[in-house]
């Protein structure tokens, strides 16, 4: 390479940049920064002064009002801005979102923030939404009390999750090891870590979107980079996925339906990541209630219901929504989780891409599914083949026949033999369509093989469904 | 260790005063590769931290650009960068060639936070993979509500072929802080995870999804090609350029699904969303869809005064900016989208125009400024024309040439409010008009203003102009001239003359003291204490006088003047002959 860019260079690659940056940033400006920290700083200061009062006044006292009005109207600006507010505490700095805080040193709140935390093993706090005043009241007061022995973290947590404040999340504090200890060697993906990873963290976010907390896409992201990694037709994903919960599973495999849709289209790796996410996403609404009311005294109010399923496409898009920022994923996602259950020749206009890929994987997830039919997974195509053009985008449709074949994994098949054979592998080539590899779950004799025993069904041979 | 002192300020061309540099980290590494690798990663943290302080199109950015590709192009002389990632250093077999411990930035930080623990730059790594990392590493450094991705998801995005990270498998930073902050294998980050399901689980009903989708016939099921058209159909949906449509798409469906009293979906809901999406268009200059956006909101703006204020923020000046940053190069005249966007727009798109004219100096802006001035003043042109006045030339300019595009006959209008300005391109632009404009059509107070103007070219022009009219009602506006300080000879010879043309009698009778004068004292003097304005133009009047004694009248003061005043008699004298004025 040479060491100098030419003039051409230097302007192709500024352009470029900006191009990039603008539309990676869409939305903020290079004064949202210096606002955050403004507010930032007045959070730190006056959080740290309330939690300082409690040592010398009772939270009733109307001494606190003020404070407690300034914390909140704060706190507004803030999450109005930010949407999710994560403040942080290392050593005597405080980061807002990443920012950090300048404060000033002589007054030192920073550190004495810190300090106020760490005393209930707080290193952070996430303010997923703005508490009302009397919650905010009884978050100053759980952190003034003296810290439980044994976990004071989880005593506070349980606290403020008994006071009503579902949006306030806790974090432990934070320690990276220094320069000369050792770092444990990061392990190749394992595609059964990958899977029960996945259904772990649909259960994690349900519950999260579900106490009002911003959704976050980031760790589904990097769950769907994995899957992408291995292959989402790898073996070792799909038998794992009844681990989790059946609704964490059935997400799950919509997902690597979806993702060999997506890449059987020729998507780029931008797109089937998107795509993945999206899938992961798409059944949240089912997390939103309606008709929640709150505890109140001795009555314990009522958890409400999730909506039904004509409104849990909307209720799904309203909460992806509260992610504050533009980004292509999340357009493409909220767009997706209210179209999934769309026709595809609805008089409304065609449902997007992304929509009509779930479209497919949705349905034939759900056919699996008892309630919805029990089918067997060879029968499933055969039912919905018919309606290519109607209900389903017949190229996707066609798409995800190309790479299922005739007998999609989990189908179970006599070989010639009498053995019982699972299948597992996706359609290779056209002329193996109808013949993929598969692993006996039966023995000549009936029994089950002591040792797992992969065969090519195209060498094999098929009877019939077993 | 040493700290390398800072750098020379680099001049920000903005109006705004130049910003301080990026702080420079600590300069380390023991061996020569460790010191090649220090800078190259110096100076990648410096240029993607750079853009926290200046604009993209900053000629700041170009030197920070240079600066990384000569310090990668030397690091990577000596084979391959592969570098570890720990928390707050960056160590090349096992030497450390990067140390930053504040958090915000450290670019080691910014790596570990995010999961990775290897980064490897190939020493083929071309400039175009270079290039994306920085912006990779500028987006996670720059951006401050950034929850899509991490460097993670990003670089497997790009699809790098030269540079590999190694990153630990199912890392979410939250939970590094929950015990010690070791590293957890993906087993205990299961039961973590499930571990999480506490009081607040939530459930999807049993009967999620459900019905399912009606099925009836059977139908066949077998392989077939897909035409390569319509993958790429499917592709072209999936790409950034349908993003536009989905983006309007969603909101249109939103806003439908607000006006539905069964769904809870409420304006507040999606009020950031129409910000965020209006934003968007506005950046990529993508007009029609800003006009749809308009028409939908239009629609449902009547029965909701949030949304009303979400439609006027479309008029604000900072979306006017936006719209006016995004016109490609080259370009001439505003589109006819944005022409239509303003005609449907409430506000006084003019007097947003015209405050930010003059911000930036792209061509292509200013063209589209001077269209869209031409559109909206028709009616407007008494708005326009005092900015005129007051405006930087090249703003004034501008003004001018869009109010000629759409009104020819404002050239003294325009005269009126430029005249007494002195920037050179002004004036040039003043006589332009005076060019056009024809005596009869030349107000006689506008044509003393440009009697008196701030030039010399002016003056000069106003004095023919005044000469032609041959009104003797000018005479004193002219005489007036004369008590002016620092005119040059040509400028005191044309006042002269004109004086002469307009009134030889008055000229005669004014001005003889001046060549003449009276008393055996003054005549002794000669002419000392008298203005020199005043006395060469008198000279040059004389020469034109039909007076018998005018010619004697210059000799006797040539005889007795100063070498200036003597040298001008001679050749108003010789003047005279050549022209000849005969006398009267």
């Amino acid at each position: 390479m040479d060491e100098v860019l030419n003039p051409d260079e230097l302007d192709q690659s500024q352009q470029a940049l900006g191009k990039a940056l603008d539309r990676a940033r869409a939305g903020e400006d290079k004064e949202l920064a210096v606002r955050v920290r403004e507010l930032g700083e007045h959070v730190v200061r006056q959080l740290f002064g309330l939690l300082r009062m409690t040592r010398t006044h009772e939270l009733d006292n109307q001494a606190f009002d003020k404070p407690v009005r300034d914390l909140l109207s704060t706190l507004t600006h803030l999450f109005d801005l930010l949407g999710a507010i994560h403040i942080v505490c290392v050593e005597d700095q405080v980061y807002v979102n990443d920012l950090r805080v300048r404060m000033d040193a002589r007054a030192d709140a920073g550190a004495l923030l810190s300090g106020e935390l760490r005393r209930h093993a707080v290193g952070g706090i996430s303010f997923h939404d703005v508490p009302a005043e009397p919650l905010l009241r009884a978050m100053v007061s759980a952190f003034a009390h003296p810290p439980a022995e044994g976990t004071p973290r989880q005593a506070l947590k349980d606290a403020l999750t008994a006071a009503g404040l579902t949006a306030v999340e806790l974090f432990g504090v934070f320690r990276f090891r220094v320069s000369g200890e050792s770092t444990a060697a990061p392990s190749t993906t394992s595609t059964r870590k990958v899977a029960g990873r996945a259904t772990g963290l649909i259960e994690a976010t349900m519950d999260a979107l579900g106490a009002d907390r911003m959704p976050n896409p980031l760790p589904l992201r990097r769950v769907v980079t994995e899957i992408l990694e291995v292959g989402p037709g790898a073996e070792g994903l799909w038998d794992q996925l009844d681990r989790g919960s059946p609704f964490s599973a059935h997400t799950t495999r919509v997902a690597l339906l979806s993702m060999l849709i997506g890449r059987a289209a020729g998507l780029s790796d931008e797109a089937l990541q998107d795509l993945g996410v999206a899938a992961m996403f798409h059944d949240v609404g089912y997390a939103s209630r309606e008709g929640a009311l709150p505890a109140r005294g001795d009555d314990p109010g009522h958890p409400g219901f999730a909506p039904p399923f004509e409104r849990h496409g909307t209720a799904g898009a309203r909460l992806l929504l509260r992610q504050r920022g533009f980004h292509q994923a999340k357009i493409r996602r909220a767009l997706a989780t209210l179209q999934h259950h769309r026709d595809y020749n609805d008089p409304q206009g065609k449902p997007s891409l992304f929509a009509r890929i779930l479209r497919i994987a949705e349905d034939y997830d759900t056919l699996l599914r008892r309630e919805g039919g029990g089918y067997a997974p060879h029968e499933i195509l055969p039912l919905m083949a018919p309606q290519a053009g109607t209900a389903y985008d017949p190229v996707l449709l066609q798409l995800l026949i190309n790479t299922l074949g005739d007998w999609p994994p989990g189908s179970r098949v006599f070989t010639f033999d009498g053995r019982i054979v699972r299948t597992e592998g996706l359609v290779r080539d056209p002329e193996r369509f109808s013949a993929p590899m598969g692993v006996v779950v039966r023995d000549i004799e009936g029994q089950v093989p002591e040792e797992r025993q992969v065969v090519d069904l195209f060498e094999e041979g098929i009877l019939g469904p077993a | 260790m040493s700290t390398e002192p800072l750098p020379p300020e680099v001049e920000a061309p903005e109006v705004a005063p130049a910003p301080p540099e990026p702080e420079v980290e600590p300069e380390i590494g023991t061996s020569l590769i460790g010191t090649d690798a220090n800078k190259a990663i110096r100076a990648l943290s410096r240029a993607a931290r750079s853009f926290l302080l200046y604009d993209v199109q900053n000629e700041a950015i170009r030197q920070f650009l240079q600066e990384y590709r000569t310090a990668i192009a030397t690091a990577l002389q000596h084979g391959p960068l592969v570098l570890d990632v720990r928390p707050f250093e960056l160590a090349l077999h096992g030497e450390v060639v990067y140390l930053e411990r504040d958090r915000e930035r450290s670019l080691a930080f910014r790596l570990f936070r995010d999961g990775v623990r290897k980064l490897s730059l190939g020493e083929d790594v071309p400039w175009e993979e270079l290039l994306r990392l920085l912006e990779i590493l500028s987006i996670r450094f720059t951006g401050v509500r950034q929850s899509e991705d991490d460097v993670v998801t990003l670089l497997w995005k790009a699809g790098f072929k030269h540079i590999d990270i190694t990153a630990v498998e199912g890392f979410v930073p939250e939970e590094e802080g929950e015990g010690t902050g070791d590293e957890e294998d993906g087993t205990a980050r299961a039961e973590t995870e499930a571990s999480r399901r506490g009081a607040n689980q939530i459930d999807a009903p049993p009967d999620w999804d459900l019905p399912g989708p009606l099925v009836g016939r059977v139908g066949f099921v077998g392989w077939a090609p897909i035409d390569p058209d319509e993958l790429a159909a499917l592709q072209e949906e999936a790409s950034s350029r349908a993003l536009a449509n989905d983006a309007l798409t969603l909101t249109a469906e939103l806003l439908r699904a607000t006006a539905d009293p069964a769904e809870l979906i409420r304006v507040d809901d999606v009020l950031h969303l129409i910000d965020e999406v209006r934003s968007f268009f506005l950046s990529e200059g993508q007009l029609d869809q800003t006009l749809a956006m308009v028409t939908l909101l239009e629609t449902y703006a009547r029965r909701d005064e949030r949304l009303a204020a979400e439609l006027a923020r479309f008029s604000e000046p900072a979306a006017l900016r936006r719209i006016l940053g995004s016109m490609p190069p080259g370009a001439t005249q505003a589109p006819p989208e944005l022409l239509q966007l303003l005609d449907r727009l409430p506000g006084d798109h003019l007097s947003v125009l015209l405050d930010t004219m003059g911000e930036g100096q792209s061509q292509s802006k200013r063209a589209v400024e001077r269209h869209l001035i031409s559109h909206l003043l028709r009616e407007r042109l008494d708005q326009v024309l005092p900015r005129i006045a007051i405006a930087p030339p090249p703003v004034a300019l501008d003004l001018i040439r869009a109010i000629k595009a759409e009104r020819r006959d404002q050239a003294v209008a325009i005269l009126d409010h430029i005249i007494d300005r002195a920037e050179p391109e002004l004036v040039e632009e003043s006589l332009r008009l005076l060019a056009e404009i024809r005596d009869d059509e030349l107000p006689r107070p506008l044509l003393l203003r440009v009697l008196a103007g701030p030039t010399e070219a002016l003056r000069l022009h106003g004095i023919e102009r005044v000469a032609g009219t041959a009104d003797r009602g000018l005479f004193p506006a002219v005489a007036e001239r004369l008590d002016g300080e620092a005119p040059s000879l040509k400028e005191c010879d044309a006042l002269g003359r004109t004086l002469a043309r307009l009134d030889p009698t008055r000229t005669w009778v004014t001005l003889r003291p001046v060549i003449r004068p009276q008393g055996l004292v003054a005549q002794l003097k000669g002419g000392l204490g008298v203005g020199r304005v005043r006395q060469l133009a008198a000279v040059s009047a004389f020469g034109l006088l039909p007076q018998a004694e005018a010619e004697a009248d210059l000799r006797w003061l040539a005889e007795r003047a100063s070498e200036e005043i003597s040298s001008h008699c001679m050749r108003v004298l010789h003047r005279r002959r050549r022209e000849g004025v005969k006398h009267g």
